[in-house]
């Protein structure tokens, strides 16, 4: 399918623009947040559980940090290690599945057994392990710079993520194995790294697009929670300081602005990454529509 | 005699998003009853189209203009207008499909004998009735009980097919329509899915059968009269021996000729074939379909629509090559 | 391939999983920076309170050293570790000053009392919601954004909101449980008991329910989808079958990916009940995992944990096995119809 083609399509889609309109106010926010606001993330102010005004836009929790600008910092850290993890696990998923589905054999047995693995255990056990005994940030844990932190989570997230990735790419690519024009692709001489890199990557490109953007918003999800449970990056992390509202009986005391407003941003964020690449699915597929 | 089944200028047209296709356009013919009335065309022709606009308009399909007249003792009945629940009713009854994609025709996770089940349960009827009669239907095409009790997985492509012959005639329907019913299947199978569906309309068993497919060679061995198909037009009909040994339009010559006569070998006379593609159906081109490629094409055939000429009883052509005469 | 042969694979195949994550585990603790197990092995015999000199430090990390079989060549350890494990002997919880092993398998009643029923709960609604939503598309503008919004929702943000909405504003429920309301009813079922497990149970119970109703309803959504295209719902539709009809063998179809799905989904729910529990302070093995890592009990961790993944491996087999029963394209290819 033309690119001109999949555009003249997407055109006429609403939800894709919708989704991407708020895909981007959120990046947006997150990039320019922090100059739109004068306190920092961690900086204490005088008062105390303020619902949302026009000083304090999101309101200031009851630590005395201001919501808005703890949900901007927050929100880059976040979509950082996202990024980083959806990069990841894009990375080894594709060639992962590249290569079995195209080699099969041993390979494939071997790719299939850690996507099993990984399927079965969820990946938060490990990285809570890793996190609270490696990157705590805390007594005991290494010393990390926060860059090392927020690499090392993206990383680690990502390596436990693209047991989906290869799955999918593998059948792809076993189907493609098979077609027509790879088989005359190869008879023609063409090694099979050549054959992979010339006849089945770009035919997966668009696969791997939407692949992509789901992992992304797979590991915003586990990042997130993760931040709640305390594997943070980042001392401002978004919801990192949770826990400690909720022991100090933040709920009780109705404090609802501190953990609802950065919450409808998370949700708005994962939510049209989702429907963006239902979207997309769409148009790559166009039966799927009713008109 | 009074036909059976009348097609009216039957327009079906496909609304995609990039337009509208018109895989139907302008369709009439009749069937008798009693006869096997063959339908043959190349790929993307429309034939699989036509059998759905007849049957079952789903959208994105939707019939535009036109009618499809059954005619049953005394009343008439315009399919094209039937609501939901009365198509149903005349559906796997009155009306048969046997369709072309034979291997995932049947459900694979239920047996035969559910399906039948369900057939009882949606027709109303006794299931250990049914299945007397079932079995009837299974001897007849050479199957026998135990097929009630596999799953479709555990039958060869063959057995499915026959299978599916004995689901589709059940009900002894006026009309079975086979579209392209053995072009999955091997070649003996293909040769007894066609002596089947002839021994079906022998024994009366079925009324009339539309026998749709691409492959002249079937057609002339079970078809009475045949119509051929080209980009949603009726280009030529007449009995089967008419158009096999004369055939008029300029289409149906090279279909003809196309066919390697047994005993003939290939340096004594070469395979002819067509140069270039059917039109695309999004936008045909004005005047006759087939003028782009045809060898007789003159001015007349790429400006106008194509008349319907009758050189004899019962033998109709769509080609101006015809009209002088 | 039989039958038997199958099972014994796939159970072969569980416990090379399992041994090899719990292997895992074990390395990670085992060179943790800091020494944690080690820490911890010494706080068992420490008395709080008390403040010791350098060498009585020095004589606990020895005798730590010696309990935990330091000392012993890394394989020997290794093995010792496994022979512990087997024997159920987990270690020592420096939180709860108990021993892992029992505490846990008292912690974990109440965790799959909440996670098992919310598990199958969601499941079933969430397949029969996703293939309403696959016939009835024209509601697909408004359904279809509700359900990706609700998979999209973190499991801990919507236990915070109907906390706060179900618990504080309106306070129909509890927000805050106590080890008690799970207890009581479970010691002494009653009317009374019943009510006040109800009134804590719940909201827990709704937030784990409606996180994973919305995945399994928009993935059934699109296999309903699939399958009401295919060439077998054509031929039923032409046989005369109602929509209905239809439907019902498309479901049955539809169904089977995600039974697959159902002991995946497990280890999912039971992350998710982690985060739930330490919002409404459910007494489960969810919120024993939170005080462990918040107190570095690092035997309480491991050993919950592993008992996590071993739950998890467990539901897959049932799975897999409930699934060779369902589809008979498994079964055949086995018997080599």
């Amino acid at each position: 399918m033309s690119t001109r083609r999949v555009f003249a399509l997407l055109r006429k889609k609403v939800s894709f623009w919708a989704c991407l309109a708020v895909l981007l106010s959120v990046l947006l926010l997150s990039g320019v947040g922090p100059w739109l606001t004068p306190y920092k993330p961690m900086q204490v102010l005088p008062v105390r559980a303020q619902p949302p005004s026009p000083e304090h836009p999101f309101g200031v929790d009851n630590l005395g940090y201001d919501v808005f600008s703890a949900t901007v910092y927050g929100l880059r850290v976040s979509l950082t290690v996202g990024l980083i993890a959806a990069i990841v696990a894009t990375f080894i998923g594709v060639t992962a599945g590249v290569l079995a589905g195209y080699y099969g054999g041993l390979i494939d047995y071997v790719m299939d057994g850690l996507a099993m693995f990984l399927l079965t255990i969820p990946s938060a056990f490990i990285l809570i392990m890793i996190g609270a005994f490696y990157a705590a940030g805390g007594e005991g844990g290494v010393a990390m710079s926060e860059f090392e932190r927020i690499l090392l989570l993206g990383v680690a997230v990502g390596a436990l993520s693209w047991h989906w990735t290869a799955r999918a790419v593998r059948s792809q690519v076993a189907a493609l194995k098979v077609s027509d024009y790879v088989y005359v692709s190869r008879l023609s001489g063409n090694s099979s790294l050549k054959v992979i890199i010339k006849d089945i990557l770009p035919n997966i490109g668009s696969y791997v697009v939407l692949v992509f953007v789901i992992q992304l918003a797979n590991a915003l999800g586990t990042v997130v929670t993760l931040e709640f449970l305390g594997i943070k990056a980042s001392e401002w992390s978004l919801f990192a300081r949770v826990m400690q509202w909720l022991q100090m009986g933040a709920l009780i005391a109705g404090v609802w602005w501190a953990w609802l407003l950065p919450g409808v941003v998370v949700v708005a964020l994962i939510t049209s990454l989702y429907l963006l690449v239902y979207s997309l699915e769409e148009v790559f597929n166009p039966r799927l529509v009713r008109w | 005699m009074k036909p059976l089944l009348e097609v009216k200028n039957l327009r079906a047209y496909y609304r995609t998003f990039f337009g509208v296709v018109r895989a139907v356009d302008g369709v009439s013919f009749e069937l008798y009853r009693g006869e096997i009335l063959g339908i043959i065309g190349e790929s993307g022709c429309g034939k699989s189209s036509l059998v759905q606009s007849i049957v079952m308009p789903k959208p994105p399909l939707r019939v535009v203009e036109g009618s499809v007249l059954l005619h049953e003792n005394g009343r008439v009945v315009d399919l094209t207008r039937l609501d939901s629940r009365t198509r149903r009713s005349f559906l796997g009854t009155r009306i048969s499909l046997v369709p072309q994609y034979v291997m995932d025709a049947l459900p694979t996770v239920r047996r035969v004998r559910d399906v039948l089940r369900d057939i009882a349960r949606e027709k109303k009827l006794d299931y250990e009735e049914l299945k007397k009669l079932f079995v009837r239907r299974l001897r007849g095409v050479n199957l026998d009980e135990s097929v009630l009790e596999r799953y479709p997985l555990e039958l060869s492509g063959g057995m499915r097919q026959r299978t599916i012959l004995a689901l589709a005639t059940l009900f002894n329907p006026d009309i079975l329509i086979a579209d392209e019913p053995a072009s999955a299947l091997d070649l003996v199978s293909q040769r007894q899915v066609l002596e089947l569906i002839r021994q079906l309309r022998d024994e009366k068993i079925v009324g009339s059968v539309i026998y749709i497919t691409h492959d002249i060679a079937s057609v002339r061995q079970i078809a009475d009269r045949v119509l051929v198909m080209y980009a949603g037009k009726i280009l030529e009909s007449g009995s089967v021996e008419d158009i096999v040994n004369e055939p008029l339009h300029p289409y149906t010559k090279v279909l003809i000729k196309s066919v390697p006569p047994l005993g003939v070998s290939y340096t004594e006379r070469r395979l002819e074939g067509l140069k270039g593609a059917p039109p695309s159906l999004l936008s045909p081109p004005p005047g006759c379909r087939f003028a782009p490629r045809c060898p007789y094409a003159f001015a007349r055939c790429m400006k106008e629509e194509t008349p319907l000429v009758e050189t004899k009883e019962g033998r109709v052509v769509s080609c101006w090559l015809y009209l002088e005469r | 391939m039989s039958l038997l042969s199958y099972v014994l694979k796939r159970v072969a195949a569980y416990v090379i999983i399992f041994v090899a994550a719990t292997t895992f585990i074990w390395l990670l603790i085992r060179f943790a920076p800091g020494d944690p197990a080690l820490a911890s092995a010494m706080r068992v015999m420490m008395a709080p309170g008390v403040s010791y000199t350098k060498e009585q430090m020095e004589e606990f990390r020895r005798r730590a050293i010696e309990m935990l079989g330091w000392n012993l060549p890394l394989h020997e350890q290794y093995i010792l570790f496994w022979r512990k494990l087997l024997a159920g002997d987990l270690g020592y919880s420096t939180y709860y000053s108990a021993p892992v092993a029992p505490k846990i398998r008292e912690l974990l009643v109440r965790d799959l009392l909440l996670l098992s029923p919310a598990a199958v709960v969601s499941w079933f609604l969430g397949n029969w919601l996703g293939a309403w939503a696959a016939r009835y598309r024209k509601l697909d503008k408004v359904l279809l954004p509700l359900l990706y919004m609700l998979t999209s929702t973190p499991y801990f943000l919507l236990g915070l909101v109907l906390a706060y909405t179900l618990g504080v504003v309106y306070p129909v429920f509890k927000p805050t449980l106590t080890s008690s309301d799970i207890d009581l009813f479970l010691a002494a079922p009653s009317l009374e008991t019943f009510k006040r497990f109800l009134h804590a149970y719940t909201l827990p119970f709704l937030s784990l329910v409606l996180v994973s109703m919305g995945g399994w309803a928009s993935g059934m959504r699109s296999l309903m989808m699939y399958e009401l295209e295919t060439n077998y719902a054509r031929f039923l539709e032409t046989l005369g079958f109602s929509d209905r009809k239809v439907a019902g063998y498309a479901l049955r179809h539809a169904i089977n990916p995600q039974v697959t799905g159902l002991g995946i989904q497990f280890g999912t729910i039971i992350v998710g009940g982690i985060a739930i529990s330490s919002i409404f302070n459910y007494p489960g093995a969810g919120i024993g995992l939170i005080y462990a890592i918040n107190f570095r009990d690092v035997f309480l961790l491991q050993g919950i944990i592993i008992i996590y993944i071993a739950m998890v491996l467990v539901a897959c087999l049932v799975v897999d096995l409930v699934y060779v029963i369902i589809d008979p394209r498994v079964r055949l290819g086995m018997i080599g119809g």
